[in-house]
């Protein structure tokens, strides 16, 4: 039995779920961009960008709160940002006085550190919605049509397919040195920390030489069905007017959303 | 027959180092695009020195290797109160496969977290590329090869050297980044990264040497390979003492003289204040002839909308195919 | 029609291996139960006992809960219900001491040795509890003798056989003084040579032990107690030699007679 952690796609059938990958990928992309460019403080347009993701979530027939819920993956480099409250030059808010230190929180110090994360947060969440509808391979697809590189696109497929055998025998390792640590009553256990990055480097190296070796024999088993260093592929994905269409209004809203964000600067 | 190890938690070990994995947001759009344009040009250059040097193994070795590395980061020891130290693998992949095959496998690496598990951004993945992958490799293969004809103990000592450098350069590139993003000042930004990975840079050296130690010990014919594989040693090693020279001067001086390097960066241009936005076709979004008022703005976001319509049926008509064409890659 | 026995009252005809009444269990499962996160269930209900010095075998098919249980013994897995190890239940505190109690022996011997050479796999344990030198050489060597494997100290682990392997996988364990070895189909893949080594070590190790296996010949051979499992339950729990000679049991749980 095994539960294939590696798979964030949602199974469904819905609007976005069948909507080509390619377009998917260059919206989400092109979302991100958008609020990357937004300037600061345009709290109208990032707004109206959550409520496309709100959209884009009910229309994809997921729960409401899915994309909101993962997102705080990128919460703890919001810390990366909280600075720029107490350094960006303006009318000052509040002081705070920590030790012998005077931090005076600006005004927009607080709007520049609300937008950062205001962005990054409504891009974790068009990324999750991205690879909740779309499965793996259609990712890839979209990838080649996009024009990356064969190779590489080859390359992250392999690993992907390997991820799961590897990542297991990582875990089994690590599993059988947690089934032997040990500790005896009156003794000082655990070993000391050079002993124990040791030990790490020991099952990170036997790892390496399981999976390098284990790549010898994948090679000698695709060459033993022809391979000679080419992928031949099919080309499940057409481009249908609905995909088209919604990717146009995509990009449409999108810029509505710059216009709004600069109107609202005036 | 053991079943496979899915634990609830299996998603707490993938927990590496945070700090350099930037998510989107927190780097201004020019940075970005400063680093995508450095990262394809030596990933373009990696896939074809690869290429060449191994040939058809090329996709399954680079693959298999990849999902070393993506293992290989969940392997961890505890180090105190529930910290642990984790591996980020650049400088070891480097010394084991070659610089440009280690470059391939990093990209790999953190391409898949960004588009799978949102662990890094997708418009910054050049710069976290860059950072994590690039950097890493370059000085890892750089400083092992310099001392490639050494005993053991020199070469592992170097490499361990080496792990903790290109934790402290991936460090130091990415306070760069986000400073000139406008995203942290420096003075604050630096040190704190520094500092911190000056211990998380520790882990890295003592699992990277121990990891080599073993390999060396098992297969050191594997070790002979990956040192001997990359043509233009010499190169490598020169582009490594001088970027491993350039963190280690580096670091110290602007951590002490922030504001000086702002002083600087903001004289050349290069700080974003974030105030306007970097590209702006219509000066200010407004028309030149209706002057500032809210109406020209609207105005100018219809035309653009419809340029952006125009452009996207002309660019959808070139690019439509016939359906179920058996597409072939060139190599 | 499935029995269940409680092992403390049935008489059996072998002398050796069966619990003195009265005596601390070496092992206590009471009312294990536990889910995978995708919903699967994988122990129902499932209450054992195994006393000091008992031989036992867990049989049945793929999928029966084997595996899961064992996990279970120290901790890696955490279901709900109740497991003692000699007195000690398995609980967050206790998994460091736990683990010194009960030594697990994994199906595949390449996830048990991640050290460059075969002693320091096999000092791993004692190094971690934190014993002395003269200690861990000392356990190391008796270890490795007692698997026969005494002159592989210095040999490294990568380039062992597989049955060298599941033997310097035993010694591993047994370098920690467990009080009860769990082994995870430990015939598996062996040739028959490596098989038959590998019983004639198990039938001189004196430690409780409970072994999850397809090998019924071993079991007959082996173990006086036998515990059939099947889809996350005990089925039966009896003397081998009677529940062996039931075909239809055995049938109704995917096992065949040796």
């Amino acid at each position: 039995m095994h539960i294939n952690t590696f798979d964030r796609y949602e199974t469904g059938e819905s609007l976005i779920h069948r909507l080509d990958p390619r377009v998917k990928v260059v919206v989400t992309v092109l979302f991100i961009v958008s609020n990357v460019i937004l300037p600061d403080g345009a709290w109208l347009s990032f707004l109206l960008a959550w409520g496309l993701i709100l959209w884009v979530n009910q229309l994809a027939r997921l729960r409401l709160d899915y994309a909101f819920k993962r997102s705080f993956i990128a919460l703890p480099f919001a810390l990366a940002a909280i600075t720029s409250i107490f350094t960006l030059p303006g009318r000052p808010l509040i002081a705070l006085t920590i030790g012998s230190w005077e931090l005076v929180a600006t005004g927009p110090g607080l709007i520049r550190f609300l937008s950062i994360v205001s962005r990054g947060w409504l891009s974790v969440q068009m990324a999750i919605l991205l690879t909740a509808t779309t499965q793996f391979p259609d990712l890839m697809h979209a990838l080649r049509h996009l024009r990356v590189p064969p190779i590489l696109v080859a390359i992250i497929s392999f690993m992907y397919r390997y991820l799961f055998v590897l990542a297991d025998e990582a875990m089994r390792l690590l599993r059988a040195r947690e089934a032997r640590s040990a500790r005896l009553a009156g003794y000082r256990s655990g070993g000391s920390i050079p002993w124990r990055a040791r030990i790490a480097g020991h099952m990170a190296g036997q790892l390496f030489l399981r999976s390098y070796e284990r790549s010898d024999r994948v090679y000698n088993a695709m060459l033993a069905r022809g391979y000679t260093g080419h992928f031949y592929t099919l080309n499940p994905h057409v481009m249908q007017p609905g995909d088209w269409v919604i990717g146009g209004l995509a990009v449409f809203l999108l810029l509505l959303l710059q216009v709004i964000g600069r109107l609202a600067y005036f | 027959m053991l079943f496979s190890p899915i634990i609830p938690n299996i998603v707490d070990t993938f927990k590496h180092d945070p700090a350099l994995h930037i998510p989107d947001g927190f780097l201004s759009l020019s940075i970005s695009i400063v680093f995508w344009i450095i990262t394809l040009a030596l990933l373009a250059t990696a896939v074809r020195r690869t290429q060449d040097e191994l040939g058809e193994r090329q996709i399954p070795m680079m693959g298999i290797m990849a999902a070393f590395i993506f293992a290989g980061q969940m392997i961890n020891f505890p180090v105190a109160g529930g910290t642990s130290g984790h591996l980020l693998g650049g400088a070891l992949a480097a010394i084991v496969l070659g610089p440009w095959a280690a470059m391939l496998v990093m990209a790999a690496v953190i391409g898949l977290q960004a588009l799978l598990f949102q662990d890094g951004g997708l418009v910054v993945m050049g710069a976290n590329i860059f950072n994590m992958g690039l950097l890493t490799a370059l000085i890892g293969f750089g400083l092992y090869r310099s001392v490639a004809g050494q005993s053991r103990s020199v070469r592992l000592g170097v490499a361990g050297l080496a792990a903790w450098l290109s934790v402290m350069a991936g460090a130091l590139v990415t306070s760069l980044q986000l400073w000139l993003s406008g995203t942290s000042p420096l003075a604050v930004v630096l040190p704190a990264m520094l500092g911190v990975h000056a211990l998380i840079g520790l882990g890295e050296a003592l699992i990277t040497v121990a990891a080599l130690a073993f390999i060396s010990q098992t297969r050191p014919d594997l070790l002979e390979a990956g040192a001997v594989q990359a043509r233009g040693g010499r190169g490598w090693v020169v582009v490594g003492l001088i970027v491993s020279l350039i963190v280690v001067l580096f670091s110290p001086l602007a951590s002490s003289h922030p504001d000086g390097l702002e002083r600087v960066a903001a004289d050349v241009g290069f700080l974003n204040r974030g105030l306007d936005a970097p590209y702006t076709i219509l000066p200010d979004y407004t028309i030149p002839v209706l002057g500032e008022t809210g109406l020209s703005t609207i105005v100018a976001g219809i035309v653009g909308a419809l340029i952006v319509a125009v452009v996207a049926i002309g660019v959808g008509r070139t690019l439509k195919r016939p359906a179920s064409t058996v597409a072939s890659d060139p190599s | 029609m499935p029995i269940v026995h409680n092992s403390k009252k049935l008489p059996t005809s072998s002398t050796s291996g069966m619990a003195q009444a009265g005596s601390a269990p070496t092992l206590a499962v009471v009312n294990l139960s536990f889910n995978y996160p995708d919903g699967h269930v994988a122990l129902r209900d499932v209450s054992l006992q195994i006393g000091p010095g008992e031989k036992v075998a867990l049989v049945g098919p793929n999928g029966a809960g084997k595996s899961t249980l064992m996990l279970h013994l120290n901790g890696i897995l955490d279901g709900g219900g109740h497991v003692q190890v000699a007195s000690l239940p398995v609980t967050r505190p206790n998994l460091p001491a736990i683990r010194a109690k009960v030594g697990l022996v994994f199906q595949n011997p390449d996830d048990q040795l991640f050290s460059p050479t075969v002693f320091e796999d096999v000092a791993f344990g004692p190094l971690h509890m934190g014993l002395p030198e003269v200690e861990v050489r000392d356990r190391v060597a008796r270890a490795l003798t007692q698997v026969g494997m005494a002159d592989y100290a210095d040999r490294l682990s990568h380039h062992l056989s597989v049955g060298e392997k599941k033997r310097i996988a035993i010694a591993t364990v047994l370098s920690m003084s467990p009080d009860i070895l769990v082994f995870d189909e430990p015939s598996a893949g062996l040739d028959p040579r490596a098989r038959r080594s590998l019983i004639t070590l198990m039938r001189a190790l004196s430690l409780t032990t409970l072994v999850s296996t397809h090998d019924m010949r071993m079991v007959q051979e082996l173990f006086p107690r036998m515990v059939i499992m099947d889809e996350g339950r005990i089925v039966a729990d009896g003397p081998t030699e009677i529940l062996m000679a039931d075909v239809a049991l055995l049938e109704a749980h995917g096992l065949e007679q040796p």
